[in-house]
């Protein structure tokens, strides 16, 4: 105790010393909570409230048994495109189509709810695209096409079908205004929105058009009618104006709030459609709306909503999908007149009280990138399976930044907790490792299905083959390509020729060869996809020679136009997906400006194939394969595989829809590997949608120059050309995400010139092999 | 020796600089290593044209710092609270009395204390899974709470206290739990405040536990705040670190000579 | 006597609530790790000791070990020796010793992601670092990632660790009774006998706790290695952490329930002599 007693006035001073400091920091601490707190609440009531307003219900009645299912209402053969859909006073449905054979147009009427529909054509409207029609309580219908310096014709059918056209002068005279969306209230006057995002009262008798909303200066994105009140959807919410007295809006805080939490339902820049449609609830007043989340029910005054229809469960779900309009046929039932993906539909919502309300069956689906090709194909999983429901999860998906490692930690512990998914998307995950802990199924019999009754393409499936099983299979894929004249086509026989070419082609020339959008990670990424098949050797590790081969035609190939030295500034990962739309790094667009000689990347899908071929107007380029000179490779995307822990059964279900010829007719997302959809979209380039539709690209570069190209068909020369080249494809690039980090880590230093060649190479090798070593 | 101590100390005002700075000027210093600028890095010790810009942008302007901060501070509270009900009483039962097993219950607590998180990392998951407790403030709470590493330091303090006092005031008639309540924490008091410092500053930067354990971000503590540096948010980043650090400084400031008062009186007396 | 073992059983049950705790969140997923050590990773069938073989022949495993063994046996030597010199030299300085310490001991309280910016920008190609070497005409170099990634590793463990080391010294130090130094030097002891007579064998207590503490923190050091340097760095600083962690990565948790189960005996080992000789030597 003696130090006790020597140092305590000291102790005593000392701490008076500090308490004074201390009080000092706390003050300012407090003051700086203080001012955050009120911040902090908002955002975090906000997400409470989040919580709250959607609670899963089975519809009018309650919970148990019953659920609203979607089914499709049959319209007549001639159908092409919905333009709206409306109830009249009577109750009857009216729909506005556009016949399949263009330009001719039609009303639909149906008076039994859908079982049966008259068709009446409509006469005394020119044969031009008419993109909105509105349809009034009685059954006319106003037909508005575009306007010419902001006035416009509108052809109105009255309910004796007779047809009548009325100038419109929309505000705004010299400049260039539009009609971009219209409808009828319950009293018969129609209201249209402006490109200037006002709401207009139109008048066809004097053909002019009021604004009678006082939105106080907020652009209307769209807007919805509903009973007596008019919806107006802007950037920060939803205003709502009783018809009677149109200047004093209200406002609900759950409907704001749904447009503050997903900026997606705020607006769409479409020319038609909206991202949320509103119609009236049941019959105790209220507010139904659909969106991409579903299809819920509102008191006004409320504090929740309340979900009758979960998106996932159905075609609301599926991505792509735009909504025209919703009615309320009565209680039970609800219409939604969309645009799914191309194809017009009106889909019914009924009740069904015997369906379960909650499917009995569950299956988790894993990809860690975002994909709308999995969105699509869950939902036709669901809708064919309607007793099991599919749990979509991206372990990436959040933009902040959850990292790879994050990810992957996540991952792992569920599936080693026995709580793992039971289909998995292995694009960016250690295959090896989970083949060899035995955590995937044997597919091969899902496979042989799919091979019988539309063919694989068979190197492919050979090279799936693990000692004659399958544990993962692409369900996609990329292909490398090299777009230029026929010297550098076949130059590219392997990386080292590229390289001489492209020094051949600098020389003596101040233009660009490569393109300049090609950083150091691009490229790299482009050459390793290419090259690395043929990397590995037969005890596992990399060859040096290969990798040393690849990494110095890389810094050739970089050095030939000096890019600048800066980093590139693709992320690490590149997972190469923007809204879930797998993206390929082959452009034409520097090759069309003539700043550069040729273009290298990856070959997405037959959409951007089809690109390139009509790009080939403009720079007379040929295109070729990219590959190592021994192997050539394909970049596998979407590589699936099912759990031995999971629901192995319904997993395979999922599977033989992933792997089917229906979802696989995309011209997006890859090239598929199922061979009766690969030769379905043969045929579909050789005499396109695209063309048929005057498709052209254009763009414009920094200094205002314009470049514009028409979309052409594919030639059956061409098509064969290409099908060749795929079908020489025989192994898979290398795809451990792990190796590519290090190889690109290091690869970008020996690019910007930070390190030498050997020691790049000493260094990859070291990384990799001591990750090779950890799982000897 | 104070060139020494300056090293120790210049990362705080490194970090002080860089609150007052103007995203500009950081960029300057800074890009050759972020954004890979020529020359190297360097740094001004007095910003050229300081600005509060940063420091309203934080306190003013970011709802996610401030929840992380609250979480922190939740997070630390209840485990240092329960440290105190439970850790005490054991470092203090350890250190008076000699029961069977007590050798190897602190031999236990020793090798406990030592393990790096990833050796338990995925059975403590499926533990606190079993008890439903993952994505809850709970996960890191209750293993916080009876973290051993505070019980050895208390412990080492305890041990130092004469038994003859204790003796005394049996010979009053005082009972155990009296003795420990009235005559050991009192006593005790700068170990326990020394434990109570140093368990704070693990807390407030505990970073693979929460990652583990909660998902939902907005249970996150402070330790995971760190925003990427870009030419975006430079002064930001700055100065959220510079915040970051303050209650940490501040606690220690305050517990500082207790700490070493209680550790001194511990070593002395082994 | 039977109060004596009364009262002895009352220990018990002061222990008993942190024990019950203790238990269920540490021993109890430890055993599950030991369970796990002897099962396969996945499907938990069982696999005797291949587990074990397979980690002790696992070459990333033995350089993982091996950097930690060469981290640990530099590391704490000399930042024992540092400190106790640090400590030596102020203890005689009344004036400057409170503010010496409170600067050496700030680096404790800065949270690990700060650090990692600071090293960031100081050890990287064009970090300060290589700004100033290059005012000497010294060749730059990458230090994060060369040979001399070891070496910025052990700063940064002593440069955290120190002030905390020196605290401790000092406090044993100036424990030590005035009376015995004058007794010493009326005897006619020379500076270098009282030290080696008198100081040290009075440390000794503070010294148990100082290794202990200053072990238990250099398993820290991975996390600013890890957020530098990531999940592959340099082979020099390729430490047990790294190697559990991308274990579980691959789903390699029998490696790494073999690994930790061996990790863990050792380090009872190391302790229960630590604690023996500490013991032998009376205190």
């Amino acid at each position: 105790m003696r130090k006790n007693s020597t140092t305590k006035p000291a102790f005593g001073i000392v701490l008076r010393m500090w308490e004074s400091k201390a009080l000092c920091l706390l003050f300012v601490l407090v003051l700086a909570v203080c001012t955050g707190c009120s911040k902090g609440d908002n955002s975090n009531k906000g997400g409470e409230d989040n919580k709250e307003t959607t609670q899963l219900n089975a519809g009018v009645g309650g919970k148990g048994n019953g659920r609203f299912l979607e089914s499709e209402v049959v319209l007549p053969g001639k159908t092409g495109r919905i333009l709206t859909l409306a109830k009249l006073k009577d109750g009857s449905l009216e729909v506005v189509t556009e016949g399949k054979e263009e330009k001719s147009y039609y009303i639909l009427k149906s008076n039994d709810q859908g079982k049966h529909w008259e068709e009446i054509p409509i006469k005394g409207v020119p044969k031009t695209h008419i993109p909105y029609a509105a349809v009034s309580p009685d059954g006319s219908v106003a037909m508005i096409p575009y306007a010419k310096k902001s006035s416009l014709e509108i052809y109105f059918v009255d309910a004796k079908r007779k047809t009548n056209q009325f100038g419109l002068q929309l505000p705004g005279n010299e400049e260039k205004n539009q009609i971009r969306q219209a409808a009828y209230d319950k009293k018969g006057t129609l209201f249209a929105r402006d490109l200037k995002g006002s709401l207009l009262a139109v008048d066809l008798k004097k053909g002019t058009c009021k604004v009678v909303f006082d939105t106080n200066g907020i652009q209307v994105n769209y807007f919805g009618i509903v009973g007596n009140e008019m919806l107006a959807v802007h950037d920060k919410g939803i205003q709502i104006f009783n018809m009677e007295k149109k200047d004093v809006p209200e406002s609900e805080i759950v409907l704001d709030d749904l447009i503050k939490k997903d900026k997606k339902l705020a607006s769409s820049s479409l020319d038609s459609g909206a991202p949320m449609v509103f119609s009236e609830g049941t019959e105790d007043g209220g507010i139904v709306f659909a969106n991409g989340n579903g299809l819920f029910h509102f008191n006004r005054g409320g504090s929740v909503t309340e979900q009758l229809v979960d998106a996932s469960l159905t075609s609301l779900g599926s991505g792509g999908i735009v909504l025209l309009d919703l009615v309320t046929v009565d209680q039970n039932n609800f219409w939604v007149a969309a645009n799914d993906n191309g194809e017009y539909k009106l889909l019914q919502y009924s009740y069904d009280s015997n369906a379960a309300s909650v499917p009995n069956k569950e299956i988790t689906v894993y990809a860690l990138d975002e994909s709308s090709f999995l969105r699509k194909v869950v939902n036709m999983f669901q809708k064919q399976h309607p007793d099991t429901y599919v749990k979509l999860e991206f372990g990436l998906s959040d933009d902040d930044g959850v990292t790879l490692e994050d990810a992957l930690s996540v991952l792992s512990t569920n599936i080693l907790a026995d709580k793992g998914p039971d289909v998995l998307i292995l694009d960016g995950l250690p295959v090896d490792s989970y083949i060899k802990k035995g955590i995937l199924s044997d597919i091969s019999d899902v496979v042989e299905e799919i091979d019988e009754s539309d063919g694989l393409l068979p190197k492919i499936k050979e090279s799936s083959k693990n000692n004659g099983k399958i544990y993962a299979f692409p369900v996609r894929f990329l292909l490398s390509v090299i777009e230029g004249d026929s010297e550098t086509i076949k130059s590219a026989g392997s990386l080292s020729g590229l390289a001489e070419r492209a020094v051949k082609l600098k020389k003596g020339s101040d233009q660009g060869v490569i393109p300049e959008s090609k950083g150091t990670l691009t490229l790299l990424r482009d050459l390793y996809y290419a090259d690395s098949a043929s990397w590995m050797t037969e005890d596992n590790t990399i060859d040096k020679k290969a990798l040393t081969d690849y990494l110095s035609s890389a810094k050739q190939i970089y050095d030939v136009d000096s890019n600048g030295k800066e980093h590139d500034f693709h992320t690490k990962m590149g997972s190469g997906t923007i809204d879930g739309v797998k993206v390929g790094t082959l452009t034409d667009s520097e090759l069309i400006e003539g700043n550069s000689k040729m273009s290298m990347g990856t070959l997405v899908d037959f959409w951007s194939l089809q690109n390139m071929v009509s790009s080939w107007q403009l720079t007379k380029s040929d295109y070729g394969l990219l590959n190592h000179e021994k192997v050539k490779s394909y970049i596998p995307y979407l590589s699936v595989g099912v759990t031995e822990s999971g629901n192995k059964e319904a997993a395979k279900e999922f599977l033989k829809i992933l792997l089917g010829k229906k979802a696989n007719n995309s011209p997006q997302n890859g090239f598929p590997s199922n061979k009766a959809a690969f030769d379905l979209l043969c045929k579909e380039k050789m005499d396109s949608k695209a063309v048929k539709d005057d498709g052209s690209i254009s763009f414009s570069t920094e200094d205002e120059k314009n470049y514009n190209f028409n979309m052409v068909n594919l030639t059956k020369q061409q098509i064969d050309q290409f099908t060749t080249f795929v079908e020489s494809l025989e192994k898979p690039a290398m795809d451990n995400r792990i190796i590519l980090d290090i190889v690109l880590e290091q690869g970008d230093k020996l690019l910007l010139g930070e390190q030498n060649l050997k020691d790049t190479v000493d260094t990859i090798l070291k990384k990799v092999n001591l990750y090779l070593a950890e799982n000897n | 020796m104070a060139v020494f101590a300056l090293l120790a100390v210049s990362p705080v005002i490194f970090l002080l600089a860089g609150t007052f700075m103007g995203n500009q000027e950081i960029i300057e210093c800074i890009a050759p290593v972020f954004l890979d600028g020529e020359g190297y890095a360097f740094w001004k010790v007095i910003p050229q044209y300081p600005t509060f810009c940063n420091v309203v942008g934080l306190l003013l302007d970011s709802p996610e710092f401030f929840i992380m901060f609250w979480n922190s501070a939740k997070i630390s509270t209840f485990i240092l609270a329960g440290q105190l009900i439970f850790g005490m009483p054991a470092a203090w039962g350890m250190a008076r009395y000699c029961f069977r097993g007590k050798k190897l219950i602190y031999t236990i607590y020793i090798v406990m204390m030592m393990m790096p998180f990833q050796v338990t990392m995925l059975s403590e998951y499926l533990v606190l899974d079993w008890l439903k407790l993952i994505d809850t403030s709970a996960a890191v709470i209750f293993p916080g709470m009876f973290s051993t590493f505070s019980v050895f330091i208390m412990y080492r303090f305890f041990c130092g206290i004469p038994e003859s006092i204790l003796d005394a005031a049996r010979i009053d008639g005082a009972g155990e739990l009296q003795i420990f309540l009235k005559v050991g924490i009192p006593l005790g008091a700068s170990g326990i405040i020394s434990s109570l410092v140093l368990s704070f500053l693990e807390c407030f930067s505990m970073i693979e536990q929460p990652m583990t354990f909660l998902k939902t971000k907005s249970l996150w503590p402070l330790s995971l705040f760190l925003p990427e540096i870009h030419s975006g948010n430079a002064g930001f980043s700055m100065c959220a670190s510079f915040v970051a650090l303050l209650p940490a400084i501040f606690v220690f400031l305050i517990g500082q000579d207790y700490l070493e008062q209680g550790i001194a009186a511990s070593a002395m007396k082994e | 006597m039977a109060n004596r073992t009364k009262r002895d059983r009352i220990g018990w049950l002061f222990v008993l609530p942190s024990l019950a705790g203790v238990m269920i969140f540490y021993l109890v997923p430890f055993v599950d790790v030991v369970r796990r050590s002897f099962r396969q990773a996945v499907g938990g069938g069982f696999a005797g000791l291949e587990n074990y073989r397979q980690v002790l022949l696992n070459k990333a495993f033995i350089l993982a070990i091996g950097n930690t063994v060469r981290f640990v046996s530099i590391c704490l030597p000399l930042l024992l020796l540092l400190s106790l010199g640090v400590a030596l030299l102020l203890q005689n300085q009344k004036r400057y010793r409170e503010v010496m310490k409170s600067a050496y001991l700030v680096p404790l309280a800065i949270p690990a992601t700060s650090v990692v910016l600071l090293w960031q920008l100081l050890f990287d190609n064009n970090g300060f670092l290589n700004g100033i070497v290059s005012l000497f005409h010294i060749e730059s170099r990458d230090w994060m990632n060369d040979g001399t990634a070891f070496g910025v590793l052990v700063f940064s463990y002593i440069w955290k660790n120190l002030g905390y080391d020196v605290v401790l010294w000092l406090s044993g130090l100036l424990g030590i009774p005035v009376s015995i130094y004058e007794a010493a030097k009326v005897d006619g002891a020379g500076p270098i006998n009282t030290f080696f007579y008198i100081t040290i064998p009075n440390i000794k207590p503070v010294a148990f706790t100082i290794v202990i503490l200053s072990f238990l923190n250099s398993f820290k050091v991975f996390r600013e290695a890890y957020l530098v340097a990531g999940n592959y760095p340099h082979e020099s600083i390729y430490l047990l952490q790294h190697v559990f962690n991308n274990w579980f990565s691959e789903l390699s948790i029998d490696k790494m329930a073999a690994g930790s189960v061996l990790l863990c005996t050792v380090v009872a080992l190391l302790v229960l002599l630590l604690q023996r000789s500490w013991d032998k030597s009376g205190v």
